[in-house]
């Protein structure tokens, strides 16, 4: 097997961000150590079909796709798209459980995106590219959440 | 809507998020059959020492097993800004005695390094013009690494400066073509002596170096090939005096965040009033303290301004830069060498006033990573 420009590429994402890749993925499978073992699996799928990057969004949003994919087991060449969007849930509820329901609450896109943001830290252009939708569409999402979250805050909690 | 905002989702989140674990790039190889980095090729052995050799690896694989179990080991092998990942192994011990310090240049990069009578040796080396840095954090910053020599190694460099018999004469020199400040100290029992030399060219500027004298042809070539083995110990000391040459990050246990400059006399309230409320609490918990000192120059003079910092562990600054980082920009100026954010207030000159993130070293003082 060739080695190839990406090699380095991915590499580098994966020394720099395997961690945060963790901590979303467990989000999905529910431990870290499944969360662990689809990381290493996507790296080695990224890896080894190169040519599925076709560089119109970045590398790291196509190994998130491939991630998702694996995670929530699909085996398809096909992109994730809306509808594929995978459960999420805090695998530590108990630290905050306030914070837990209210999100337990958001749509599946909504709760999604929030992750994205927030656990994996991605830009609203880099979760529009792992999610298929546009930047707008993202901020949109966001701003939406963010209105649900703080009404359901101010009914439970008031926060200093 | 008032009891929500963006800083504190960014906090909460923080604190809900797992630990991750170790990550290992060869496995990832391994999965795609692609052979793993710097394999060692060791040459065919006789079938019987390839039985005792396959029981020794055995032994040492339980042992390693063990270890592991006990303590799940996360190194970082190359340098880095700012906060460690989480997760990422402490320095250990956390704390050393120190027996030798420097802060200097050599082949045209600006270096400072610790020794400890542990072997450990703490360096970072800045190339302002970038180059290829070893390990490096980025082109213009090595992050501060972390090598151990024997003891063996230790009493060979504190000879080497001590051979010199610069030290320990109160000499303050000054020298062409050199920075403002540069300077070697080195243990004497209980008490440090050491040298100081400054640029010729700094001598003039406010609040520079007072009482200095040339440094004499023999002077200045000693000092500076004294700095040289001091930035570059890999180049002459021999294999016995290192216990582990491998360069690793150094990652502090603890870390001095430190918030200036405020024109002089405010208080702790008023300079934390411009930080989200999570910053504040994680903050006024950890050991504030005000220094009073005269810095600039502000068109051309010193002026007094307040400084404050304060003790975090190294799990508490990671949560203080997320909760910053949603408010806050990076400080352009200073990111290839340092976390620093540009906090919105208005400092003495009229520019933003800076709060930095500087590692403690094992004797238990920042680093001052602003050099």
């Amino acid at each position: 097997m060739s080695m190839s420009g990406l090699d380095s590429e991915l590499e580098e994402l994966y020394r720099r961000r395997q961690g945060a890749f963790q901590v979303m993925l467990a989000s999905v499978t529910g431990s870290v150590e499944s969360a662990r073992d689809v990381v290493q699996e996507a790296f080695a799928q990224a890896l080894r079909d190169q040519s599925g990057f076709r560089g119109d969004g970045s590398l790291e949003a196509w190994v998130w796709r491939i991630a998702f994919r694996i995670a929530i087991g699909s085996k398809g060449s096909h992109e994730l798209t809306v509808d594929e969007v995978p459960e999420v849930a805090f695998v530590h509820e108990d630290r905050d459980p306030t914070l837990a329901a209210a999100v337990r609450r958001l749509p599946p896109q909504r709760r999604m995106a929030v992750f994205l943001r927030y656990f994996a830290d991605l830009s609203y252009a880099e979760i529009g590219n792992v999610l298929g939708i546009a930047e707008g569409t993202v901020a949109a999402t966001l701003s939406q959440s963010h209105a649900q979250l703080s009404a359901e805050f101010s009914t439970r909690e008031v926060i200093a | 809507m008032s009891t929500y905002n963006d800083t504190l989702l960014v906090a909460r989140f923080a604190a809900l998020a797992p630990e991750p674990r170790p990550g290992d790039w060869a496995d990832v190889l391994d999965r795609v059959g692609r052979p793993r980095p710097r394999r060692s090729r060791l040459p065919a052995l006789p079938r019987r020492r390839r039985l005792v050799v396959v029981l020794a690896a055995i032994a040492a694989v339980a042992v390693i097993c063990a270890t592991a179990l006990a303590v799940r080991a996360y190194f970082i092998e190359s340098g880095f800004i700012g906060i460690p990942p989480a997760g990422a192994t402490a320095s250990t011990p956390e704390t050393g005695r120190l027996v030798l310090s420097a802060y200097g240049v050599a082949r045209r990069s600006r270096t400072q390094m610790w020794l400890y009578a542990d072997g450990r040796l703490i360096w970072r080396r800045e190339s302002p013009r970038g180059s290829d840095l070893a390990a490096g954090a980025n082109r213009r910053f090595t992050g501060f690494l972390e090598q151990r020599l024997t003891k063996r190694g230790v009493a060979m460099l504190r000879s080497e400066v001590l051979a010199t018999g610069l030290v320990g004469r109160g000499l303050a020199l000054s020298l062409d073509d050199q920075p403002c400040w540069n300077g070697i100290d080195v243990r004497q029992a209980d008490r440090f002596i050491g040298v100081r030399w400054h640029g010729s060219h700094c001598l003039a500027e406010p609040g520079g170096v007072k009482g200095t004298r040339p440094a004499t042809r023999e002077q200045a070539r000693a000092l500076l090939r004294l700095m040289e083995r001091l930035a570059y110990p890999g180049s002459w000391l021999p294999a016995t005096a290192w216990s582990d040459r491998r360069i690793r990050a150094y990652v502090p246990a603890e870390f001095e965040v430190w918030y200036g400059a405020w024109p002089r006399d405010l208080g702790l309230s008023h300079v934390l009033r411009p930080l989200p409320a999570p910053a504040r609490k994680l903050l006024r918990a950890a050991e504030p303290r005000r220094w009073q000192v005269r810095s600039g120059p502000v068109h051309g003079v010193l002026v007094p301004t307040s400084i404050f910092t304060f003790r975090l562990s190294t799990d508490d600054a990671r949560s203080l830069r997320l909760v910053l980082s949603a408010r806050f920009d990076v400080d352009w100026a200073t990111e290839d060498y340092a976390l620093a954010y540009r906090v919105r207030a208005l400092g003495p000159g009229g520019g933003p006033v800076l709060l930095e993130f500087d590692p403690i070293l094992p004797h238990g003082e920042p680093a001052g990573v602003g050099g």
